[in-house]
């Protein structure tokens, strides 16, 4: 789909771009006798003469003119731009048919091979479940992480540190990375004990990281819980949504098998953030650790992908297929992507239906980009194109990119362990049980030994009439919902 | 429409993969001709030697016939090249039994995954290629993009985890 760059006609020129009409015929009259061939000046040069004629045709027509101004624009961003998209087809030729067919679509995003961030300061605010439950290994597994954390974080940036049960305690008000002393000790104080209301936390938490926002720093609270909160969840849900809407970020860690993976989820989507499935105690502190660092090197906030499809062409479902399979929400052809990472990429899949193919070249559909790009300066980016697609009656046999079947095939698992959820959660007993034995088999397929041994036991106790084990389905959607290819190809 | 071998359902042509079994539909036509999906098919080895094989001479041909892998300057071992050599943790319960266990290197703790990489040998020449493993694969300090597989060369050091590795090899003409 790349295009050969455009030339700059106004530098060919030599005029400005906010040039008027009378300018432009002067500067061409003066080079148009400069550069004639048979001017006879020692300058004469067909191919220069030419390139001056080209230029003034399509400034001197308004119309030309604006369309070109338009091209150019689009390619300046693009060259400017930090983000990066590659757009894929699982078929570049598509065999003319009158009715339906599935073509699938593959977006990946990154960040440009040559952008460098610079460092942003991060505005960091952890807040702790300190709840009954957490006493013991897990609790000090969070204390020895978050002292990890005091560490590794440089003095220009800021940590605040909110200890939660029944009600919230700030017990590290935000503050610069001076006093690294008295954050230690603070830390070490939290005890055990109470209920799990995270609305109390996450009010806290957020007032005390809204402190230090500031938009040329990296604001993202990190929320640590092992269990459930009762009625404030609507509360949360509307507190996260403002702390996105405000550029905060919120990423949450789940403890154990007992907290509630539906509302974490939600939760987190709402502000640019991720939910991560902690089995064991002893993994809290190095997954901390990944999750802080990866903050760090946030490249671009709020990507949104919009999609116009031509006649003929509909979607029929789209996914998240990296930095974790999702399903996507579409509304108006637009869907959220979250946040972007440097060394990861986002990408998705959509699965289209062409309603009927005649022969010809044909233009499936526009997709437009849009981001906020981290700065310094921060700046609003935006990318867009076409996708066509050429439809014979005889295409010539073309294999499936590779990158469309490794993501499809793992797809495709996640797909089936989530019908299994489903088909259980509405009775479908047999039914579940079958396709939880299916995704075990697809993951012995793709070498995931372990997961796929944790398929088979609960499809084993599916089987059986029994109910399935928390600790198998956390295990199994967070495991299957992470086996997206994270890194660009 | 074509029907999911396997659970039958309809699905509109140009289908992948069945959304109710997760089956790859191969289906008719020039769908048949697309690669399969998954990393680890065996590959046409038997079409590859026998090209090697024609224009020389038999006794230049042959392959290396033993891996020799030094373990963290300490312990040496001598595989057989097979086609594939897998290198992880021992977990008999889960049936994974690598051809190099690195459990006594202390594996677990140094990040070793008990399927981490495999070293493949095509056509005299050998290849390592990461399985996905949780802290990834090191091919003389550089790391390696899981599931593909980059060539190798006599001392090259590898990388699994924390734990290191030296890999040499021999070609014997006579067979043993």
């Amino acid at each position: 789909m790349e295009t050969d760059p455009l030339l700059d006609l106004y530098a060919v020129l030599g005029i400005p771009r906010i040039a008027d009409a009378e300018e432009i015929r002067r500067a061409y009259r003066g080079l148009a006798k400069r550069f004639h061939p048979d001017s006879g000046t020692g300058e004469a040069s067909a191919e220069r003469f030419q390139m001056i004629e080209e230029a003034y045709r399509v400034l001197s027509s308004p119309q030309q003119r604006r369309e070109y101004d338009h091209r150019l624009k689009l390619q300046e961003q693009k060259a400017r731009a930090v983000l990066s998209c590659q757009v894929l087809t699982s078929r570049e030729t598509l065999p003319a048919m009158e009715t339906e067919q599935m073509l699938y679509l593959l977006i990946e995003i990154e960040p440009r091979g040559e952008f460098k961030p610079r460092r942003m300061p991060l505005n960091l605010g952890l807040v702790i479940d300190r709840s009954t439950s957490m006493e013991g290994n897990r609790l000090n597994s969070v204390k020895a992480a978050a002292h990890r954390i005091i560490d590794d974080l440089q003095e220009e940036d800021t940590l605040s540190v909110v200890a939660f049960s029944d009600r919230a305690e700030v017990l590290l008000p935000g503050q610069s990375m001076k006093d690294r002393a008295r954050a230690h000790a603070l830390v070490s104080s939290i005890w055990a004990g109470g209920g799990t209301e995270i609305l109390q936390g996450l009010r806290a938490g957020l007032e005390q990281v809204r402190r230090f926002q500031r938009s040329d720093r990296i604001s993202y609270l990190i929320l640590l819980t092992d269990g459930r909160t009762y009625g404030d969840e609507e509360d949360c849900i509307v507190e996260a949504r403002r702390a996105g809407l405000e550029r905060i970020g919120i990423s949450a860690l789940g403890i154990g098998e007992d907290w509630n993976d539906l509302f974490l989820d939600r939760l987190v989507q709402q502000a640019n953030g991720v939910s991560v499935y902690v089995s064991h105690a002893q993994q809290i502190r190095q997954i901390l650790d990944e999750q802080v660092r990866k903050i760090g090197r946030l490249v671009a906030r709020d990507l949104s992908l919009t999609l116009r499809f031509s006649e003929h062409v509909w979607l029929e479902a789209a996914f998240c297929a990296a930095p974790q399979f999702d399903r996507l929400v579409v509304e108006d052809g637009t869907c959220k992507l979250g946040p972007l990472f440097q060394g990861e990429m986002v990408s998705a899949l959509y699965e289209l239906v062409v309603g009927r193919a005649e022969p010809g070249v044909h233009r499936l559909l526009q997709w437009e980009l849009t981001a906020e790009a981290l700065g310094p300066p921060a700046r609003q980016e935006r990318l867009e194109a076409d996708v066509r697609l050429n439809v014979s009656a005889e295409p010539p046999p073309e294999p499936v990119p590779p990158r469309i079947l490794t993501v499809l095939s793992r797809l495709s698992i996640f797909r089936l362990q989530e019908q299994a959820w489903r088909a259980l959660e509405e009775g479908r007993v047999l039914e579940a049980g079958r396709q939880l034995e299916a995704v075990a088999t697809r993951l012995l397929d793709i070498g995931e030994y372990e997961l796929a041994q944790m398929a088979l036991l609960e499809a084993g106790r599916v089987a059986q009439g029994a109910q399935v084990s928390k600790k198998g389905h956390k295990t199994i959607k967070y495991g299957t919902r992470s086996l997206g290819i994270r890194t660009p190809g | 429409m074509i029907a999911c071998p396997s659970c039958g359902k309809q699905h509109r042509p140009g289908t992948l993969f069945c959304t109710e079994c997760g089956v790859y539909l191969p289906a008719g036509g020039t769908l048949r001709t697309s690669p399969l999906p998954t990393d680890e098919l065996p590959r046409p080895r038997a079409v590859a030697q026998e090209r090697e094989l024609a224009g020389i001479e038999k006794s230049e041909a042959s392959r290396p016939l033993y891996l020799y892998v030094v373990v963290e300057n300490r312990r040496e071992l001598r595989l057989p090249a097979t086609a594939e050599v897998l290198l992880g943790r021992l977990d008999a319960a889960h049936g994974i039994l690598p051809d190099l266990d690195l459990t006594p290197e202390g594996g677990l703790e140094k990040g070793v995954s008990r399927r981490h990489a495999k070293i493949i040998q095509r056509k005299g020449e050998f290849f390592i290629e990461d399985l996905g493993s949780a802290n990834g694969t090191f091919l003389n300090d550089q790391r390696l993009t899981p599931y593909l597989p980059y060539p190798l060369k006599v001392g090259d050091k590898i990388q699994l985890g924390r734990v290191s590795l030296e890999v040499n090899w021999e070609g014997q003409n006579s067979q043993e």
